[in-house]
């Protein structure tokens, strides 16, 4: 907790531009919050001047209001871990990339556009890593709708309870007929 | 359909794909490579093919669950999966964990930890066509799975971990075993020492090939045996202090580069070789002062954590594994977020490989110990 105040006690007293506020919920930890357009700037400084030079993890959020990035900073010779977040709009979201400043953030970035459809700016190679590269929406959205196929793969699987139903008609779609298939072989 | 993306820019070069389907992936991963006759100039891995979205499950799943798909991000260390995520909920529920469940999560932990190193020394040894060393890790390995067993029924993918503890004690007689087994592990290092380690064709092999200097392996975010075999001395069981680890005496093994260099492949090989007795140390002394008292605290059948954030860390077998947990106090997680070793030591990658052979690309890749489920998730 104290941490996390002295941080931005710290980082406010460097970049008095940049307005800075400490946010927490009801549990677990606090972090410092950051506007979006700023963040680059924010994290240049706790990488060069505060010694965090570590990336320990980097994740989006969807609160289903807005996106969120978390970022997790480390210092490893001096302990120490430093939490910031940035909120952006769901429909326009674009970031600046730290991938300069931490090597891991290339792919780390790479995953949040991937699964979130986040835009970093000046990110040197911004593709799907997961996903398959024509893969349309990304998935760890709240508002993603499930696709029924791809490339003529299904999807679906029936509900295991209604296999028990002696009504239930075990294939949607109808086998081709054993006709065809035979005809298809012979010629 | 995926484009191609290297450029032919180095005059005669050809473009190879290694893998999805290839030994010495271990996994379903493609890396491309451009070669110049033999030797590498540009590598491009790309990786999702067992991408299962776990994260995504994890937003559709009650907390407790999710508990059985954290030993699928990493099968080859489940344990760490399930510590990770319960510590995490834990944490924001505010539970306090009983001592004798540390204790026993983290004979558990250790357990994992040894048979872990064991695949990964065997398959470094057998992706360099030393086939025997193999057996004899999987023999090692078999025993510890029947030990795996009878804590908590399961071989692999052990579930063994609940949120507020574990589910049982051990059963009589297991800790003399352990102790047993440790005995004779402790004589095994040496004779696989003998049989591979100190091998002259093993170690010409490896020393000063692909070296990750400090600051690369620092800025990759490489964790873990990848991280400390680069000289950097950063282990989370003692610099992020969690579970009991602090009441142990063990030593953080650091790659010193005895032979060849710090952060060659020998080094990454060997911090795993010494990491394993410091693991039988820490089970050893987990064992004879196991603490008396209850193994799981009570928590409620219905689990809804306060809203909340969370970033929980275990040092696993392959470095870092976190636990990014987003609550709004509802019975699902708003957000779970896995941060595997493996997803890291893969972004070091396009820094190293250019310029290796493609022999010694096999040689780097299996000292990274990358598990391809725990790169995708």
């Amino acid at each position: 907790m104290s941490d996390v105040k002295r941080m931005h006690e710290t980082l406010s007293r460097a970049l008095p531009d940049i307005p800075l506020e400490v946010e927490s919920a009801q549990a677990g930890m606090s972090w410092i919050h950051v506007p979006a357009e700023h963040i680059a700037a924010v994290i240049g400084h706790l990488r060069h001047t505060e010694g965090f030079d570590y990336l320990a993890c980097l994740t989006g959020i969807d609160t289903g209001e807005e996106l969120q990035i978390a970022y997790t900073l480390r210092s490893l010779p001096d302990k120490t871990e430093c939490a910031l977040k940035i909120s952006l709009p769901r429909d326009e979201a674009v970031v600046p990339t730290i991938s300069h400043l931490y090597g891991v953030a290339d792919w780390f970035e790479r995953e949040v556009f991937d699964l979130y459809g986040v835009h970093f700016d000046g990110h040197p190679d911004l593709r799907r890593i997961m996903m398959p590269d024509d893969w349309e929406g990304h998935p760890l959205r709240k508002d993603y709708v499930f696709p029924s196929e791809y490339h003529g793969i299904s999807a679906e699987r029936p509900d295991p309870h209604d296999l028990l139903d002696p009504e239930y008609e075990a294939c949607a779609v109808d086998p081709a007929p054993k006709s065809d298939s035979k005809e298809g072989s012979t010629s | 359909m995926t484009q191609l993306i290297l450029e032919d820019q180095h005059g005669e070069t050809t473009m190879v794909n290694m893998g999805p389907q290839h030994p010495s992936t271990h996994g379903v991963i493609n890396l491309r490579l451009l070669l110049q006759g033999e030797v590498i100039a540009k590598i491009d891995p790309i990786v999702g093919f067992l991408h299962r979205s776990i994260e995504k499950l994890g937003e559709m799943t009650p907390y407790p669950g999710f508990l059985p798909y954290t030993d699928r991000v990493d099968y080859l260390s489940a344990m760490f999966g399930n510590q990770v995520y319960c510590m995490a909920v834990e944490e924001l529920l505010g539970v306090e964990v009983p001592r004798r469940a540390e204790y026993l999560r983290v004979i558990a932990c250790e357990l994992n930890r040894i048979i872990s190193h064991l695949i990964a020394v065997g398959t470094m040894a057998m992706d360099l066509g030393a086939f025997t060393p193999f057996l004899h890790a999987i023999r090692e390995r078999e025993t510890v799975n029947d030990f795996m067993e009878r804590i908590c029924g399961a071989r692999i993918n052990y579930s063994y971990m609940r949120i507020g503890g574990v589910p049982r004690d051990l059963e009589p007689g297991l800790d003399k075993d352990i102790l047993k087994f440790l005995d004779r592990f402790e004589k095994f290092i040496p004779e696989f020492n003998r049989l591979i380690t100190g091998n002259e064709i093993f170690v010409r092999r490896l020393i000063d090939l692909a070296v990750i200097p400090a600051a690369d392996a620092i800025s990759c975010g490489l964790s873990g045996p990848n991280l400390r075999s680069s000289g950097v001395d950063y282990d989370l069981r003692r610099d992020r202090p969690y579970s009991a680890y602090p009441e142990f005496e063990f030593r953080v093994v650091t790659g010193e580069g005895y032979r060849g260099q710090t952060g060659d492949c020998y080094a990454r090989y060997w911090v795993r070789i010494d990491e394993m007795l410091e693991s039988a140390k820490i089970v050893r002394q987990a064992l004879l002062g196991l603490p008396e008292g209850d193994v799981k605290a009570k928590v409620p059948r219905k689990i809804t954590p306060p809203k909340g954030e969370v970033y929980s860390a275990v040092e696993s077998s392959r470095g870092e594994m976190g636990c990014y947990l987003v609550s709004d106090g509802g019975e699902q997680p708003l957000r779970v977020r896995f941060r595997t070793g493996s997803f890291t030591a893969m972004t070091v990658l396009p820094k190293i490989v250019p310029g290796l052979m493609v022999a010694d690309l096999t040689a780097f890749f299996g000292s990274l110990d990358v598990v391809a489920p725990e790169i995708d998730r």
